[in-house]
């Protein structure tokens, strides 16, 4: 099925030229094209589509009213600005509104790219109810105690950027947030921020006062899911598979992405809880009764599971393809095609562990979620003891 | 007038009392006593016009009682009574200042007489005496005022914080305060009485002069502003001056005032200020321009990139009319339409434009590349609304800044890199270091131009190379140019110093760039250089918060 495209701009001569520099691609997408915001909607209630790519500064409707219209009236497209502008304020405007944001001039290989990724992740999560629903949640839900203590320091004028990102630091959604953001195109960073006190300080914490404040660039959680032993996992999983990849050698690209990726594994629950509250707690009770892993009861139930949802959020929010990857594919390995001891397999071992340190000590060891089947495959089951040593021993070093 | 007088008569014989108060008493209002004592009661208690006394009397003298009348009341007519007529006597009694001296026996004629006298003469004197105090009172006064002007005048000169130089008209020194001593480091004894121009004052000394002239031939005033003059700790400085015309000796005959201060200070703020305007201004702008430009920008790559595939799509259908046209050829080599297209290839000369098209349009997407890139760096470079500190990539800084003043060095030097690629973010105020880094840029370009043969083709380098030096970044920046000669090395980053020819440069550069480093981001910035060879500015950055 060819995807349906619609691109909004107020210069025709860029539409133009987006029409021509794209005709390659008309196997694959079927593209429209509107002059103003308005006409962007009436194209949209007439035929869906499943990625907006919109300018900003336009007469009438800007980009970010028109992009908080799309997310409300068809909430599964995903919204990418093309700006000329990069000022701050505009970009804040819309931050809550976009998925992702470019900047003119972007060239053809880049926007086939972006566009591409967006396609391709509409693929991997089935379902419009569900596309729908993550597509629309801009911010995470945070663990309370965290939340408060955010929004008490956004009441501080002079707490300081490295107060705040420490806070940040002890909670999931707001890590993955910040480190959405500060890896966004818009900062046009160099470099890869995976420490998440260090993004907060690039940012400042006058424009995160802003976001947080004007835009609900936080959010809390609702009091079904134990937020904080989530965080805990999720940390211990960051942990064990950066020391496995310290213990691979591998290089720092890839050890960046091994530990956002184990940070983020298990995002999707968050999303769940928060969008689905009633099926979340009954996934819950089921895992708990019938002693199936979590993911295979939300495959039941919803049709996918949090480590779809997660990565089709984290997909959406621009991170890169490998941390996508390895959140949506760390229970399954196998499934993803690519034969390699990548950050995926990583995450996949440092989860497993994880969990097996966590059924020692509340005495069930029934549960093993090792794929030892692609451990033989790789040849890397003798691997195994090293890793658990090194993941063992610095565990009791905590 | 001197009915009614009061008067007090004393005498230790009680027959020339009475025969005194019988005399008076018609004309005057009488008190008499016996004896001193109690006349002083009497003097202590009331007031008298006059007392007439004796002097031999039992007890105390007349003389004594005279004294303390004289004390009690200064304005009293006093008269003796007295039978002695003896020299001394008269001359001590005298010497008590007494208004009349009646030698007993005496008729009543006489003593009303005397008495009158008295009365009157001690009045006018009185009157006298009255007037002579107001006037001393009012001369008083008036010096009072005259000290306190004085004083005045002198705390208020003492005060100016001006120079003032007073010039007689043979142009020699006659005022020299207390500021031009700290101002011109010369000091007023030295200064005073010393001809004006002999003096050795290091300032723009033909503009002065020129001044002074100007101002005696025509007596206007004349403004000298930025007048460069050396300061005293040796440093480059400015003077504003006033020099106006002074009246000595009536007309034809005028005496010289300068006035002024040292304005360095001043301008130095005012430079300051303009500067961040500057660079306000040119952030907005560039913000601005970005966005013009990036929005053709993106649609003139667009088209291009359409224009390669579209190329790439026509070549494939004329390969394919090629073979066509072999086949036809072989077909029926004359049929007119073969002939038509044969000399169409011809006329448009296909194999050129084979070869030709594709590289214009390669060169036009790296053009438009390049324009993206200088739009970008122009953005970055200025960094508008940058008025708080944020974490910047120096590396990144530093290629945004020779891509904005690429045209600055590209006909002098090549530009060459070492940019250490673990460099950490640097806390920093990135319009301003960008500014030092253009200034230090740009310096290295003018050196470079200072060594090269005119005409030449020759270039000569520019490196710029980052480290990271534990939670220091240091950015060295050097080139081939001509160096700095060591007498003026100290002085490369004081104020208004400059070895441009006027115009050219402000002398600010080096100075702004030296306080931007050091005191608004607590950095270093030294120079090594070799007079000849070239000059290496070097500059050391604390990380800051983010390490």
């Amino acid at each position: 099925m060819k995807r349906r495209i619609l691109f909004v701009d107020d210069e025709k001569r860029v539409l133009d030229g987006l029409r021509r520099m794209l005709r390659n691609m008309r196997h694959e997408w079927d593209m429209a094209f509107a002059e103003s915001g308005a006409q962007a909607l009436a194209m949209m209630d007439q035929q869906g589509v499943d990625v907006v790519v919109s300018d900003m500064r336009m007469p009438q409707m800007d980009g970010a009213t028109l992009l908080k219209q799309v997310k409300d009236l068809h909430p599964g497209a995903v919204r990418i600005v093309l700006s000329g502008y990069a000022e701050r304020e505009m970009v804040m405007k819309a931050f809550t509104a976009a998925h992702q944001y470019l900047t003119k001039p972007t060239d053809a290989d880049t926007l086939k790219n972006v566009i591409g990724r967006a396609c391709a992740l509409r693929d991997m999560l089935a379902g419009d109810a569900l596309q729908q629903l993550v597509s629309r949640t801009d911010s995470l839900p945070s663990v309370p105690v965290a939340y408060t203590r955010i929004m008490e320091l956004m009441e501080q004028p002079g707490a300081s950027a490295r107060q705040i990102g420490r806070v940040v630091a002890e909670d999931l959604a707001m890590t993955a947030k910040v480190l959405q953001m500060v890896n966004s195109a818009f900062f046009g960073l160099p470099k890869r921020f995976s420490d998440v006190v260090q993004a907060v300080v690039y940012i400042g914490s006058e424009t995160i006062r802003s976001l947080v404040l004007t835009c609900g660039l936080f959010s809390h959680l609702s009091d079904n899911i134990d937020g904080e032993a989530l965080f805990y996992h999720s940390q211990q999983v960051s942990g064990i598979a950066k020391r496995i990849a310290v213990v691979e050698k591998m290089d720092k690209a890839a050890t960046d992405d091994v530990l956002m990726a184990g940070l983020l594994h298990d995002v999707g629950k968050l999303i769940i809880a928060d969008q689905f509250p009633d099926d979340f707690v009954e996934i819950a009770n089921q895992a708990k009764t019938t002693g199936r892993p979590m993911h295979e009861v939300e495959y039941a139930l919803l049709g996918a599971s949090h480590a779809e949802v997660g990565a089709y959020l984290m997909g959406l929010w621009g991170l890169s393809d490998t941390v996508v990857e390895a959140i949506a594919y760390h229970h399954q390995p196998a499934n993803c095609a690519v034969a390699a001891f990548d950050p995926l397999r990583v995450v996949h071992v440092a989860d497993a562990f994880a969990h097996e340190l966590q059924n020692i000590e509340v005495g069930n060891a029934d549960v093993d979620l090792m794929d030892h089947a692609l451990m033989e495959q790789l040849e890397l089951a003798d691997r195994l003891d090293v890793w658990r040593q090194a993941a063992c021993r610095k565990e009791e070093e905590r | 007038m001197t009915e009614n007088a009061r008067i007090l008569l004393v005498d230790d014989d009680q027959i020339i009392r009475g025969l005194l108060m019988r005399m008076l008493r018609d004309k005057y209002i009488c008190d008499q006593a016996a004896h001193v004592p109690s006349a002083r009661q009497c003097l202590v208690a009331n007031h008298y016009d006059a007392l007439i006394t004796d002097i031999l009397m039992q007890g105390e003298s007349g003389v004594e009682l005279i004294r303390f009348a004289r004390q009690q009341d200064p304005t009293m007519a006093v008269m003796v009574v007295s039978g002695v007529s003896r020299q001394e006597s008269a001359r001590e009694i005298l010497d008590a200042d007494v208004y009349g001296y009646i030698v007993k026996p005496f008729n009543q004629n006489q003593l009303l007489i005397t008495l009158d006298n008295a009365l009157r003469r001690c009045k006018l004197e009185n009157r006298q005496r009255l007037d002579q105090q107001a006037l001393e009172r009012e001369v008083a006064a008036k010096t009072a005022d005259l000290e306190k002007s004085h004083r005045q005048v002198a705390s208020l000169m003492s005060g100016i914080t001006s120079i003032l130089i007073g010039l007689s008209p043979d142009l020699r020194v006659v005022q020299w305060n207390a500021a031009a001593e700290t101002v011109l480091g010369i000091s007023g004894p030295d200064a005073l009485g010393a001809e004006f121009w002999e003096l050795e004052l290091s300032w723009d000394r033909p503009r002065m002069r020129q001044g002074v002239e100007q101002c005696l031939r025509t007596g206007n005033l004349i403004d000298l502003d930025h007048l460069r003059f050396q300061r005293v700790n040796g440093k480059d400085g400015f003077l504003g001056m006033r020099i106006s015309a002074v009246d000595c000796n009536g007309p034809g005959c005028a005496g010289v005032l300068i006035m002024g201060a040292d304005i360095t200070d001043r301008i130095l703020l005012e430079s300051q200020l303009t500067q961040a305007q500057k660079l306000e201004s040119i952030g907005q702008l560039a913000a601005g321009i970005a966005h013009e430009i990036n929005t053709p920008t993106q649609y003139v790559g667009d088209n291009v990139r359409f224009f390669q595939e579209a190329f790439d799509d026509f070549r494939q259908v004329i390969d394919a009319f090629q073979i066509l046209l072999q086949h036809a050829r072989q077909l029926d080599p004359v049929h007119p339409s073969v002939r038509q297209t044969e000399q169409c290839l011809v006329d448009a000369d296909l194999e050129y434009l084979d070869e030709e098209v594709p590289k214009a349009i390669e060169q036009t997407l790296e053009g438009v590349q390049r324009i993206s890139s200088i739009v970008r760096s122009m953005k970055e470079f200025s960094h508008p609304g940058s008025d708080e500190m944020t974490p910047v990539d120096i590396n990144k800084a530093l290629t945004s800044t020779y891509t904005v003043a690429r045209n600055e060095w590209k006909y002098v030097a090549e530009l060459q890199t070492d940019f250490d690629p673990n460099l950490p973010l640097v806390t920093c105020f990135p319009g301003e270091l960008n500014q030092v880094f253009l200034n230090i840029i740009i310096n290295a370009a003018h050196a470079i131009e200072a060594v090269l043969p005119k005409n030449g083709d020759q270039k000569g380098a520019i490196r710029i190379a980052t480290c990271a030096r534990g939670d220091h970044v240091e950015v060295r920046i050097s080139d081939t140019g001509c160096g700095i000669p060591d007498d003026i090395r100290h002085r490369i980053f004081d104020p208004f110093f400059t070895t441009k020819e006027v115009g050219k440069g402000t002398g600010q550069g080096l100075a702004i760039a030296h306080r931007v480093i050091t005191e608004k981001h607590d950095g270093s910035l030294h120079v090594e250089t070799r007079p000849g060879s070239g000059t290496t500015f070097i500059i050391n950055l604390p990380v800051g918060e983010i390490t």
